[in-house]
């Protein structure tokens, strides 16, 4: 009641001030009247009724006070004040929103990628009931869908109103690679994306297999690929040498449901012209993927419920090894789940870890300002005015300077999201940047209303500690002049010194890490010779003559077919068994006789495949050394049998081996053909295969000379030999180095921050032991007098410096240690490599005597006789 | 936060004068002018009011709905400000008269207790 009464006052302040001054002249006149009707003349009536009531301007101020809100006038008061302060110190404020506003960069870039791929949900229309749909069988986890069976989960699921059918396919058209998802016709209208131009895909587009050569583009590949030509609608283009007709571009930000984003989309009838191998709807494969809208008022619980019994039900005809165990549904709003997206932890760790950085270094500067200050807020005080409203005061300063540096930081982020992207795609090797399709980032609300919320509580980091400890000061000592040192605050500042200490440690140690781990990976022997090596991909009806022609370029020294090109990720599994009854997976790979030539890969015993086996896929096999020991650990490999399981458990794989024996014949030098993450193949199974045969996707090839140029000579003349060849040629140098991207990334991100944060500890020391000198300057000078030499005072203050710095190592390795368990077991070092510890505490030690040498030397050329004097 | 405005005359225990004041209105609706002038006659001249104390707790009257005020006429058709009681006034006027008997009865024992 009285905060409306209040608000309506508030609504009506000039005319409630306007009555309030017409009321008191009444008063007063009234007054006037009757003293004049008691006999006094004109001027004595109103100088006495003057008299009688007193101050009449006062008397309005009083009573407008009454209605106010007192805390909204005093903060208009307290802002002013601060801007005014600020003003005449512009480095001051500068140094706190550079510092502050880039530490809010950081984390509002990171944040916006973290919103783009994990909290904003995809443009269509109710994301929130979206839910992906899979199998778990005794033999699959994650199964996906035959055409068949998607058709029965949309009509028959209970828990969904509606399904669509997804299969994601790499294409290439010309010399230009496509990210493309085949969908199921009511892809679109049950998502609820319009066109921008032309029409979306319908049901009509994908009712028999073959039919509709038709795609639709997302706006970011017409606008990159196509420059936004807006005559596209009816244009054909050549995907996997199939013609297909551009008939629409979907809505502007819409890129999909699934990663990677879209370029394109086709009815999923069209699997066949658009990915090799098996066909979708003949051979009972099952790579489809289902996302399903989830009935109104069905809670996922109920959903769950109602589909693991229909999934149940559905295949309780089946064989034991096909039926369904259990089944997945998890929504599907956004790019990655929130659950999934614990990759983010360690990243935003270490960004906030610079934030808090940054709070100490600012909050150090509020409170050598608040010190320095401390004579007017002991005045203050003195003259009444209450602790709680002198620290609004200060921290309102603390937030006039976080406002515009949420501004910086919101800046930098904007930044971050306009041309990170960009930058990103300029330092991946080239061949992979053209396959990568990055979600679009944008700043919205989230972002914004994280750098308020980190604004808000970076100011409260900065200026909230400041404050209090300046304000809980002894009065008789401020309004007596002195300064002298002052136990609360020295001990707040020396607590924040060894807080920026530990923190910058512990940084520099998790960099120590991932550069050590960057360096482990690096020097990690391959055992594949890839320098001179292009890989090629060709559709099967070309393989033959392609490989014809390139036999005959004298160029190219060896060539083999092979069906998984290695260090494209984890090699595909089969079950196998040397005899003992028992089944482990083992990796495995196609290749033909040649493949260990071109990659210099050396056999060890026994012999290679013959053209005879590579031509008739003879059961026989080669094997890692590794899968030697790991299988006959006591005898010899060669001449043993591998007894195979005919089921994949491997559903990534498209062909497995077609008996279920074979004989090793040959043992190869280890190698990393999977990922360099894992290292060396822990087994690796070769098996012999031919180009012509099914599933050789891929020609590996080693050439003479510069690779490069002959990379591109060999890439022009197979391009006008065979024109409708999709693909070129890729160096495997390249795709090593994708390999070696991340932890070339991670290791640069670290230590980029790494360098940012001993930049602000060294500025924290300084400022720290520049204050302590300051203060300490008469018992430095009376040390001087007494005949203490130069490198005595050093000593003194750089011993001051490496105490802090000490204590703070030691926190910071205590609490290292607890990451470094983490970060070295994913990198495969040793958890206590000492080249990861040893540097990082050098270099914060070296950093901390730097940062303390200015003013340990200003301290020994202080002249005792002028400091003497000046107390 | 920060300070209540120093409105109270020293002469008078806190809240007494908002008590005087809906006393006065309680006897009908006034204006600023006639409620010091109330207080200062009923009070043999003792009690005088100035507007300093007088408008502030007029204002403080009005922002917790204990009176209400509406422009009139005064006796000599001066245009004046008229102060009128409400119910939750009355109510308010009832409970401080208790607390203020009390109180003075209680200052009265302390005085004459030897």
């Amino acid at each position: 009641m009285r905060l409306w009464n209040r608000l309506c006052r508030f609504a009506r302040r000039r005319v409630a001030a306007r009555e309030l001054e017409e009321e008191l002249r009444a008063h007063r006149a009234m007054a006037e009247a009757r003293l004049q009707r008691e006999g006094l003349s004109a001027d004595d009536a109103r100088h006495a009724a003057a008299r009688l009531f007193g101050n009449m301007t006062l008397a309005l101020q009083d009573s407008r006070a009454i209605w106010n809100f007192a805390w909204l006038e005093s903060l208009a008061q307290d802002l002013r004040y601060a801007l005014h302060c600020f003003c005449k110190t512009p480095l001051f404020a500068g140094t706190v929103i550079v510092t502050i506003g880039l530490a809010l960069g950081l984390n509002t870039a990171l944040f916006t990628a973290f919103n783009a791929y994990v909290l904003s949900p995809f443009p269509v229309q109710d994301p929130y009931s979206l839910y992906e749909f899979w199998w778990n069988t005794h033999t699959t986890t994650g199964r996906g869908f035959s055409y068949d069976e998607f058709q029965h989960v949309s009509e028959q699921n209970p828990a969904f109103a509606d399904a669509i059918a997804m299969r994601r396919a790499q294409v290439t058209s010309g010399k230009d690679l496509f990210n493309g998802q085949l969908v199921s016709g009511n892809y679109f209208s049950m998502l609820g994306v319009p066109p921008e131009l032309g029409r979306t895909l319908g049901l009509s587009d994908a009712l028999a297999p073959g039919s509709n050569a038709v795609i639709v583009l997302s706006h970011a590949a017409w606008q990159s690929k196509f420059g936004g030509d807006p005559a596209i609608i009816g244009r054909r283009i050549q995907l996997q040498g199939h013609r297909f007709e551009i008939v629409g571009v979907a809505r502007r930000g819409f890129t999909g449901i699934i990663n990677p984003p879209a370029d394109f989309w086709a009815p999923v009838t069209m699997c066949a012209q658009l990915i090799d191998g098996p066909d979708l709807f003949t051979s009972g494969i099952h790579p489809l993927e289902v996302i399903g809208r989830l009935k109104p008022f069905l809670t996922p619980e109920q959903a769950r419920a109602a589909s693991l019994v229909f999934a149940k039900q559905f295949t309780a005809g089946r064989a034991s090894r096909d039926q369904v165990l259990s089944i997945g549904l998890e929504s599907d709003a956004t790019a990655v789940r929130l659950d999934n997206a614990a990759g983010f932890a360690p990243c935003f760790i270490a960004f906030i870890l610079v934030l808090l950085l940054a709070c100490a270094n600012v909050a150090n500067i509020m409170l050598a300002r608040a010190m320095a200050r401390q004579r007017e807020i002991g005045v203050r005080l003195a003259l009444g005015a209450a602790r709680p409203r002198l620290v609004r005061q200060l921290v309102t300063e603390g937030a006039v300077l976080a406002v515009p540096s949420a501004a910086l930081g919101c800046g930098i982020a904007w930044l971050a999201a306009r041309f990170g992207p960009g930058m990103f795609f300029s330092i991946i090797p080239p061949e992979f940047a053209r396959r990568i399709r990055l979600l679009p980032i944008e700043l919205d609300w989230r972002v914004f209303l994280f750098v308020f919320g980190a604004a808000i509580a970076a100011t409260i980091g900065f200026a909230l500690a400041p404050a209090l400890q300046a304000t809980r000061t002894d009065l008789v000592q401020a309004s007596r002049g002195g300064s002298a040192p002052h136990a609360g605050a020295g001990r707040l500042r020396n607590a924040l010194v060894v807080v920026q200490v530990a923190i910058c440690v512990l940084l520099l140690i998790c960099t120590g890490v991932l550069i050590r781990g960057e360096q482990r990976v690096e020097s990690l022997d391959i055992g594949l010779q890839v320098h001179e090596v292009l890989e090629l991909d060709v559709r099967p009806e070309l393989r033959t003559k392609v490989l014809a022609r390139l036999e005959s370029d004298p160029v190219v020294e060896s060539i083999a077919a092979v069906w998984r090109t290695p260090l494209y990720g984890e090699l595909r599994a089969v079950l196998v068994s040397t005899g003992s009854g028992s089944f482990a997976a083992a990796g495995y790979n196609f290749v033909s006789p040649e493949y260990f030539q071109v990659f210099g890969l050396p056999l060890t015993r026994g012999r290679n495949f013959t053209a005879d086996e590579a031509r008739g896929e003879s059961p026989v096999a080669i094997v890692s050394e590794a899968t030697a020991r790991l299988f006959w650990p006591h005898s010899e490999a060669l001449g043993q049998t591998l007894q195979l399981q005919s089921t994949s458990v491997d559903i990534r794989a498209d062909k497995y081996p077609p008996y279920a024996t074979a004989r090793v014949i040959g043992v190869a030098h280890d190698a990393v053909s999977g990922s360099v993450v894992t290292g060396q193949d822990p087994t690796c199974i070769y098996f012999p295969s031919s180009a012509a045969a099914n599933g050789m996707r891929s020609f590996v090839l080693r050439v003479r000379g510069n690779s490069e140029a002959v990379r591109q000579s060999l890439d022009t003349s197979l391009a006008t030999r065979f024109p409708n060849l999709d693909g070129h040629l890729a160096p495997m140098q390249q795709v090593l180095d994708v390999q070696y991207f991340p932890f070339r990334v991670f290791s640069w991100i670290s230590q980029g921050l790494g360098i940012l944060a001993l930049l602000l500890t060294v500025v924290g020391i300084y400022g720290v032991i520049a204050y302590l000198v300051s203060q300490r300057s008469r018992e430095i000078g009376i040390r001087i007098a007494l005949g203490a030499g130069g490198g005595r005072v050093v000593n003194l203050v750089l011993s001051q410096s490496l105490k802090l710095a000490a204590v703070g190592l030691v926190i910071g390795f205590l609490v290292s240690l607890a990451a470094v368990k983490i970060l070295a077991s994913l990198l495969m070092i040793h958890f206590l490599d000492p080249l990861v510890y040893v540097p990082a505490i050098a270099t914060v030690l070296f950093a901390a005597v730097c940062a303390a040498w200015l003013p340990a030397r200003r301290a020994s050329s202080l002249d005792p006789m002028s400091i003497l004097r000046h107390d | 936060m920060g300070h209540a405005p120093k409105s109270d005359s020293p002469d008078f225990l806190p809240g007494t004068l908002e008590m005087l004041i809906l006393r006065t209105l309680s006897r009908g609706p006034n204006h600023g002018y006639g409620i010091a002038q109330h207080i200062q006659q009923s009070s043999s001249e003792v009690l005088k009011i100035g507007e300093g104390s007088l408008y502030p707790a007029l204002q403080r009257l009005l922002l917790n709905d204990y009176v209400v005020a509406e422009w009139g006429a005064s006796e000599n058709n001066r245009r004046a400000r008229f102060y009128r009681i409400t119910a939750a006034g009355r109510r308010k006027l009832t409970d401080e008269k208790r607390s203020f008997e009390a109180l003075i009865a209680a200052i009265s024992r302390v005085m004459e207790a030897t």
